[in-house]
């Protein structure tokens, strides 16, 4: 099982590297076609001639061949200095930028994400539980009214009724305070990201409700649920120990995939909270035509995504040997 | 056993979160807390943006800059200056001030003041802060003595007024600090440490939190005095809302964001009733135009384009949306009434006043004509006609889209088909020349950017090329006479190069219960140099409230109430802050504690 599990594995990290390198060259390409760069601006204005703006083309790459920007990419990747090449709109190192912003985001979405994804998956055991009730009508109405509204405006209404009119949380996400431990750096950091962390978490709170919801539902039309009902166990250890497990496998594959897709922060709700995460680095990266910037981001998101997924396989193979077995 | 360690360790997180005192970094005094969008780089020389020039101003002198009103240029590092004649140079003498400290401690002298300028020189395509007229022409920088430094300019340096003007955007560097590498291993970079910024402005930055905020505090070595403001905090915003909300309710004292139009109707609802908001109302030096694009036919025909001046009722559309104090009729010379002496104002309802009849005449001569007697005029030669018209860029006001849409239903009226472009690569459109007409806005600083509509410029992507325009802007460059900057308007107009809209008028919004003097001026809106170095309101003995969840102050709704001033709205907040939300966790884990199986 041992040798399977470590063959299994090496075939799957080695099919990721190219899957990888094709996502980069994806993203490689979609930018070179794009127009635009960070120097037009200066142009238009009359700021800087037209011969300077040709030499700041050449000098950040804007010139290159597609052949010799790919090549420069994926020498980058494989040396690992794809984040020390520099921004042209900071003129600083990439590493320097996704730093300092990095783990606002992830502390941001993983709080929503952690929230979110135990909201929706207790609500969904509960619905699954009680459907056909009231009570879980009223429960699918109400998340099905908040999956319909955006994100942004969510925000704004939190801030609104939350900051506003009842000044009970700040408006802006940043603390001037300098907490002396850990206690109270979290509990600043709580306060200040409470509203964004409510209004992101309904993305992954709606999600995993229905689909918990929904796949428990299914697994208590299965013959063995009946029998495990007729023998005695309780309600609460047949979920537990029985059907959870049976749906565990589609439910970590979500889970990884979100969990992948942390890295790249939440555009719309970092915006609306001014929050300075990967989010809005990637908005502006676009806004200012910055692409090594956002090409080292969707790189980032990239990788995350992969290395998810592919521990999620692994992961399941160890739990089901079928998989392993093909 | 259970229940009793989760109660001992929540309890242990609840005092220690209350008890430990938190290290608060409002400094003690006035603290004043401002609003600015997002900067691309916070370097003095290499800034592109106003956000990071109002944080640079308060950091940074210049040789001169502009005085209260904003209209005057006065001395600032330069106590005096002088232009003098050599031959067929043009020497100007700047004699600095004595005495005037970097943030560090050492003197301000002549070498920062040459090796800025030649930095600048070095590099103007990175350097891009700096207006270029400082070095067009410019031969050599001479140091004479410790405070006296010369630059030394041929025939085709600006006007000496231009000049001036110029040397406003030139914030001196320390050399010292400079040519540190270990300090400023890239001086294109931009700049996120106190020790990489040091100034010999009336603050100094203390602490930089990229994407968040900078605080700066008061230099107790300005040669004008330490200001009586303590410490400033410059937070970032996006949002317009969220900045009238937040003054609204205290949180903020002022910002570098303004409203026109009916969202400034919607604030003043919102504020009514506190007399600690106030309102500054200005005109902008931004103008807004509609563009045509030379290089396409028939837009680079002056009849036609004379016909669409006459097709359009400009004021009655700028109206409809910015009402009629929101804006004033943009200038068919580009200038606005900004500029005073150098504007000569020709508002569009005055050169080419509506007259439909006449543009329908103009067309007909021209040779459009509707023959498929489908509503809109074909081309001489028959085929179908269509304008392509740009609105707007992302960021730019949802009114240009309204406008865009008046214009195209005043254009069809005289039988013209317009497709007007909403979608979002604006600039990418506008560069590239894949446009007919663009609603474009302007924001000139200073006379000489009628440079925009010369020839070889490359800020003139309209495509406009005139050699008599072209000559008399060089002669008007290095004279600096008014009555030129009016042949040059008139030339623009008699063309109609475009169509002149309007200059928005901007209202911004600040608060007076804390620091009063903001001297606010058309320039630069309430963020100013000069607008913080006034007094702040005395504060008056407030008690402090019980540790109970947090609450920032809420506007004020009686006209009587005046709202006692804080020393920190944010500190105070974030001291209240931290125990409530404590307080909350340790009720939410109440019902968990109480929980019977």
């Amino acid at each position: 099982m041992a040798r399977g599990m470590v063959s299994y594995t090496l075939a799957k990290i080695a099919h990721r590297i190219l899957t990888l390198i094709f996502v980069v060259l994806i993203i490689y390409t979609l930018l070179r076609l794009a127009p635009g760069t960070p120097f037009d601006q200066y142009l238009y204005q009359g700021k800087i001639t037209q011969e300077q703006y040709e030499a700041l083309l050449r000098e950040w790459g804007y010139k290159d061949s597609f052949l010799v920007g790919a090549a420069k990419i994926l020498y980058g990747m494989v040396t690992f200095s794809l984040f020390k090449m520099k921004s042209p709109v900071y003129n600083k190192p990439i590493i320097d930028l996704i730093s300092v912003r990095l783990p606002y985001t992830l502390s941001l979405v993983t709080a929503a994400y952690f929230f979110g994804a135990m909201l929706g998956m207790i609500l969904g055991l509960y619905c699954a539980r009680n459907r056909g009730t009231l009570k879980e009508s009223i429960i699918i109405w109400i998340t099905l009214g908040i999956r319909s509204l955006p994100v942004f405006w969510l925000g704004m209404v939190l801030l609104y009724v939350f900051s506003f009119k009842l000044g009970l949380f700040p408006f802006l996400t940043s603390s001037e305070l300098h907490p002396c431990n850990i206690f109270h750096h979290m509990i600043d950091w709580l306060w200040h990201s409470l509203l964004p962390i409510i209004a992101l978490s309904k993305i992954y709170a709606v999600s995993y409700l229905l689909t918990i919801r929904n796949m428990v539902a299914e697994e208590y039309t299965n013959d063995y649920v009946i029998s495990l009902r007729a023998i005695g166990l309780k309600e609460g250890y047949i979920v537990e120990r029985h059907v959870l497990r049976n749906i565990m496998p589609p439910v970590i594959t979500m889970m990884a995939i979100d969990l992948g897709f942390l890295f790249g922060g939440a555009v719309v709700t970092e915006t609306v909270f001014n929050y300075p995460g990967m989010g809005t680095l990637i908005y502006s990266a676009i806004w200012n035509k910055d692409y090594p910037v956002v090409l080292a981001s969707f790189y980032i998101i990239a990788v995350a995504v992969i290395v998810a997924i592919t521990i999620a396989e692994i992961t399941y193979a160890y739990l089901d040997p079928r998989i392993r077995r093909g | 056993m259970t229940r009793k360690w989760l109660s001992l360790l929540l309890a242990v997180l609840f005092l220690s979160s209350v008890a430990a005192v938190p290290k608060v970094s409002a400094s003690p005094g006035t603290e004043l807390v401002l609003a600015v969008g997002k900067w691309k780089t916070l370097n003095p020389l290499t800034s592109s943006t106003v956000y990071s020039n109002i944080i640079l101003d308060k950091v940074y002198e210049p040789l001169i800059r502009w005085d209260k009103s904003g209209t005057k240029v006065v001395g600032a590092l330069a106590e005096r200056w002088e232009f003098k004649k050599e031959g067929d140079n043009k020497v100007l003498t700047f004699y600095l001030r004595k005495g005037v400290k970097w943030h560090d401690g050492k003197e301000v002298t002549a070498e920062d003041v040459k090796f800025t300028i030649e930095l600048f020189k070095s590099n103007p395509s990175k350097f891009v802060n700096p207006d270029t007229l400082i070095i067009n022409g410019l031969q050599e920088v001479k140091v004479v003595d410790k405070y006296t430094v010369q630059l030394v300019y041929n025939q085709s340096a600006a006007a000496d007024k231009f000049l001036e003007m110029a040397f406003t955007t030139l914030y001196i560097v320390p050399k010292h600090v400079w040519e540190d590498k270990s300090v400023i291993p890239d001086p294109t970079a931009s700049l996120d440490k106190p020790k990489q910024l040091i100034g010999c402005g009336p603050f100094k930055v203390v602490e930089v939190k990229p994407g968040e905020y900078v605080k700066l505090q008061a230099f107790k070595d300005y040669y004008l005095g330490k200001p009586e403001v303590d410490s400033v905090i410059f937070k970032i915003l996006t949002d317009k809302n969220q900045f009238a909300m937040m003054v609204a309710n205290g949180e903020l004292d002022a910002g570098y964001f303004y409203f026109f139009g009916k969202y400034l109707k919607e604030f003043e609802k919102m504020v009514s009733g506190d007399p600690n908001v106030k309102i500054y109302r200005a005109p902008s030096k931004s103008t807004h135009l509609l563009a045509f694009n030379f290089k396409r036919w028939p837009y680079n025909n002056l009849e036609f384009r004379k016909a669409i001046a006459y097709a359009l009722p400009v004021d009655k559309i700028v109206q409809k949306y910015y009402g009629t104090d929101g804006a004033k009729p943009g200038s068919m010379g580009f200038l606005g009434p900004f500029f005073g002496e150098y504007c000569k104002y020709m508002p569009k309802e005055k050169v080419y006043p509506y007259n439909p009849d006449k543009a329908k005449e103009i067309l007909d001569k021209l040779g459009f004509k509707d023959v498929n007697g489908d509503g809109y005029r074909e081309t001489p030669d028959g085929k179908p006609f269509k304008i392509y018209l740009l609105t707007r860029a992302p960021g730019d006001s949802f009114f240009r889209d309204a406008i865009g849409d008046e214009i195209a239903k005043y254009l069809k009226e005289v039988g013209l088909k317009v497709e007007v472009d909403k979608a979002g690569d604006y600039w990418d459109k506008w560069g590239a020349g894949s446009w007919d007409m663009a609603i474009v806005g302007y924001v000139p600083h200073k006379p000489t950017d009628l440079i925009w509509f010369t020839s070889n410029n490359p800020g003139n992507r309209i495509g406009f090329s005139d050699k008599t325009y072209d000559e008399l802007f060089q002669k008007f460059q290095t004279t600096g006479d008014p009555t030129l900057a009016h042949k040059l308007e008139e030339i623009l107009a008699n063309n109609v190069v475009f169509i002149a809209l309007y200059h928005p008028i901007v209202a911004t919004p600040y608060r007076v219960d804390r620091y009063k003097d903001w001297s606010p001026n058309p320039r630069f809106l309430t963020l100013g140099y000069w607008s913080l170095l006034g007094k702040p309101v005395k504060p008056t003995p407030t008690t402090t409230t019980s540790s109970t969840p947090s609450s920032t102050p809420k506007p004020s709704t009686s006209s009587t109430t005046t709202s006692s001033p804080k020393t920190s709205p944010t500190s105070s907040g974030g001291e209240k802050g931290i125990c409530g939300p404590a307080a909350l966790m340790l009720f939410a884990v109440l019902p968990l504690l109480r929980r019977r199986r």
